[in-house]
């Protein structure tokens, strides 16, 4: 009896001590959950299965977006020319179509493109320290244009029964691109959670000098994150190519934010080091609920994208709430320890001065 | 003389575990200029940031030109409108902007309209620029391009457009040449015959001596001298400053000393000169100096974080390259750093990925993390160090201070380190876990660890160290070895100052 009641509370405590360490993620799976009830209540269509085919599909390209994001995030980094990497990427699969190879040639270049467009970003960022964000702002408009540039702005119509089967094939009743995607997220779950390097971002992403101090290659790691997120970029290019049957340069044109969007809505912060890929699941999941109630409701595109760029400014919100509670716990620490006043010195470095 | 523009009395003051400062009195007479001396953390900044509003004290008064303070309206915008200014170390400085506006911060001359009126501003700005000897500079100039000294001599300039009665300048000359130190003791003198005061703080002893008309010496909180500076030596002073009873605050045990872990040869970077030394397994080095003298820049150097000039290192005889952190750990050196919580912690990781993040290579294989491994290993440390954490799960920033550094301690210890390098390594810990770590780098060195701690603490350092080696303006200015004398405080403090022409009659 004893020892049932104990294992009870051991439970309970387990539970808890669950909920408290993983809080963004759960809220966010309650925040799920709500959206999908009630848009099933608000819209007659969308607990159909055409519909639901629809979501799982539009959320393969964005999650698989978001999944590759999210490892250059956690590390404090950011990733905005991911829309533009995939457009380059779907063009190459386009014109090595055209020009009469096998499709697996243009697939594989996809995903090559991908890496480099990526090493690209993390070379802007550590060896030329420029920031993240104004970094692949910069190649954001330069692979756009060269998307572009190869075929001067046309599109490319492409038929071929590999990409077709990936399209709209399913496989137990779930389209293959929404399998494509939970392989992403658990290749990137498990990446991040049992491998040197994974440990390595959440350092970095935690405390760069630290993680520097400790030994740890801070722009190796970085670079190799940087074009993990490429990679994911020239996969989301084939998913968007073989959906559209389409190579197009416009290709993900005023989505740019919303694989970020997710993420930090998942509890990835912008500051990185903490968080997780589970987060970034929910967060995909509600913002495709979310466009998709809005398409069934017959919401002007204008106003979703209104609704997206206030669901962007409620994100990057709540990431600075969370932030600021931390910040809130460390200074009462910090005042604890007879140590409140940091203060940058002239290197960049941060130092804090003994009362 | 006579009337005083500035009274503190009583004034104490306490941090979480430190009392700050103990009933400490200070005044200051009109046209006195009074030299603030005292060895690191004797309270002379704490002291400072009362008067300038900046810290409330715990106790005790503050009177300005015969007024009483109100602490509890007292704040740094306060004491600058009661006259009161205090110039640090850091300068404070708008670089962008022109050097008149600079001068006449929140006190620009306005037209009717509430235009500023720059013709006046530029007119008033020379004035007072030609009376500091700034006069070759245009008063349109930026500020930001202006030499260290001049950049000073704008905030005495704020000083006197603000009327204060009062200067505290903190270390002033410390990054000038003769001639501006020249300059500035003339400008100091004009202040004086104006009436001004001055509370000149300074670890220059020529200095206090031309300069200053007397002398305040504080040590450990309190103020233990206070006199006419005719009436004191430089030996006096050094006395003053160092002579406290020494209890025994850490028993340690002779260690036993094996051979040579760690050379230095000729180690010179922009800062350091010439910098030879040796670190024995078994055995605790001191580096002691000085704030910026260059005891934290050496260990940086060794480990690979600071540029260095010249200079070979030696591990077990051979000669090693430490040019980045992940090298000196595979050569087996391990790093403390100054500062726990900006260069020493992942605080939102838990304790267990902060003790594996040096040595990630022991717990992963192929890349792999073995967590079952990093889990049984953290649980080690955590009961070797005895660090109280709820568990190897919960995240550092969740640990008081004294169990973060060990936390720290924890991490470089598992890299299985030669030569372990420490910067303060008690800083912001309470006393029963400085006991605590101080044990813990005993038990290591028994066991064969080199240790080099670079420590702004005297005492802290004369208990553990079986060796000093003292650190003056970038070059080593004397050794101390506890092994073949006992350490004496003067002799000590008289190398960290960089004083070589004084010495004691009798020995204290």
């Amino acid at each position: 009896m004893n020892e049932k009641g104990l294992m009870k509370t051991g439970g309970v405590a387990k539970v808890r001590r669950f909920l408290k360490m993983n809080s963004s993620q759960v809220s966010m799976f309650v925040a799920v959950a709500l959206g999908f009830i009630i848009v099933s209540i608000a819209s007659p269509y969308f607990l159909t299965g055409t519909n639901m085919k629809n979501l799982g599909m539009s959320m393969a390209t964005y999650g698989v977006l978001a999944g590759g994001v999210t490892v250059s995030m956690l590390l404090g980094g950011l990733d905005l020319s991911q829309m533009s990497v995939m457009a380059v990427s779907s063009m190459v699969i386009g014109v090595l179509y055209q020009q009469g190879y096998p499709i697996g040639v243009g697939l594989l270049a996809a995903l090559v493109i991908g890496i480099l467009a990526g090493m690209v970003n993390g070379f802007i960022v550590t060896k030329m320290k420029i920031v993240p964000m104004i970094a692949t702002i910069g190649t954001q408009m330069s692979f756009r244009a060269i998307a572009s540039l190869t075929t001067g702005g046309n599109k490319i119509r492409i038929s071929n029964e590999l990409l077709d089967n990936l399209a709209f094939q399913t496989f137990l009743g779930v389209p293959v691109q929404f399998w494509v995607m939970i392989l992403v997220f658990i290749v990137v779950f498990v990446m991040m959670k049992y491998t040197e390097f994974g440990r390595s971002v959440y350092a970095i992403g935690s405390n760069q000098m630290a993680a520097y101090l400790s030994g740890i290659k801070v722009n190796k790691i970085k670079m190799f994150a940087y074009a993990i997120t490429g990679l994911s970029s020239g996969l989301a290019g084939i998913l968007w190519t073989a959906q559209m049957r389409t190579a197009v340069p416009t290709a993900g044109v005023g989505s740019e934010f919303i694989p970020i969007s997710s993420v930090i809505m998942g509890g990835v912060g912008l500051g990185g080091g903490k968080g997780n890929i589970v987060g970034t699941f929910f967060g995909v999941a509600l913002l495709t609920i979310f466009s998709n109630a809005m398409t069934l409701l017959n919401i002007q595109a204008y106003y979703q994208d209104l609704l997206n760029g206030l669901i962007l400014i409620l994100a990057v919100f709540i990431d600075t709430v969370r932030r600021l509670q931390t910040v809130k716990i460390v200074k009462k620490e910090h005042s604890h320890a007879g140590i409140t006043e940091y203060e940058t010195n002239g290197a960049g470095g941060i130092y804090c001065k003994r009362h | 003389m006579g009337e005083r523009i500035l009274e503190m009395s009583g004034i104490c003051k306490a941090f979480p575990g430190v009392k700050a400062l103990d009933h400490v009195d200070l005044y200051l007479e009109k046209g006195e200029v009074l030299a603030l001396v005292g060895e690191n953390g004797a309270g002379k900044s704490t002291l400072m940031k009362i008067l300038s509003g900046a810290y409330k004290q715990d106790e005790g008064t503050l009177q300005i030109d015969g007024h009483p303070v109100d602490s509890g309206k007292y704040s740094p915008i306060a004491s600058i409108g009661l006259g009161v200014s205090v110039i640090y170390q850091e300068l404070n400085y708008l670089s962008t902007v022109s050097i008149a506006e600079n001068i006449f911060l929140g006190r620009l001359p306005k037209k009717k309209s509430g235009i500023v009126d720059y013709r006046r501003l530029y007119q008033d700005s020379l004035e007072i620029q030609r009376e500091l000897g700034l006069d070759e500079l245009d008063p349109m100039e930026e500020a930001g391009g202006l030499l260290t000294a001049q950049k000073q001599l704008l905030e005495v300039a704020r000083a006197f457009v603000r009327n204060s009665k009062v200067i505290v300048m903190d270390e002033p000359t410390a990054s000038l040449t003769d001639k501006e130190i020249e300059q500035l003791y003339q400008i100091v003198k004009k202040y004086k015959e104006r009436g001004g005061s001055v509370i000149f703080i300074s670890h220059k002893l020529d200095e206090i001596f031309s300069i200053c008309d007397s002398v305040m010496v504080m040590r450990d909180g309190k103020n233990v001298l206070r006199s006419l500076i005719e009436k004191e030596t430089k030996e006096s002073i050094i006395e003053a400053m160092v002579g406290r009873e020494l209890e025994n605050m850490y028993p340690v045990e002779e260690h036993e000393m094996h051979e040579v872990v760690f050379e230095v040869k000729n180690l010179s970077s922009h800062f350091l000169k010439d910098i030879s030394f040796e670190v024995h397994s078994g055995e605790i080095v001191g580096l002691y100096g000085l704030m910026g003298a260059g005891c934290e820049e050496i260990t940086q150097c060794i480990y690979g974080i600071e540029k260095c000039e010249s200079g070979t290192f030696y591990l077990n005889g051979k000669e090693t390259a430490l040019t980045d952190p992940h090298l000196s750990i595979r050569a087996g050196v391990a790093y403390v750093p100054g500062e726990r919580k900006a260069g020493g912690l992942l605080l939102n990781m838990p304790v267990g990925a902060n003790v594996t993040l040096a040595s990630l290579k022991k717990i992963a294989g192929r890349g792999f993390l073995n967590l079952r491994k990093e889990r049984r290993m953290a649980e080690q440390w955590v009961q070797t160090l005895d660090v109280k954490t709820p568990d190897v799960d919960t995240d550092v920033e969740s640990l008081s201070g004294g169990n973060q550094q060990k936390v720290v301690f924890a991490k470089c210890l598992n890299v299985k380190p030669k030569l372990l390098l420490l910067n303060e390594p008690t800083r912001g810990v309470d006393v029963g876990a400085k006991a605590e770590i101080y044990k813990l780098m005993e038990e290591f060195c028994k066991e064969g660890l080199g240790i080099l701690m670079a420590s702004s603490e005297m005492p802290e350092t004369m208990a553990i160290c079986d060796r000093i080696i003292v650190v003056h303006d970038g070059r080593i200015t004397a050794a101390f070895d506890k092994r073949e004398q006992p350490y004496q405080q003067f002799e000590i403090m008289k190398a960290v100052l960089g004083e070589t022409d004084c010495s004691l009659e009798e020995e204290v």
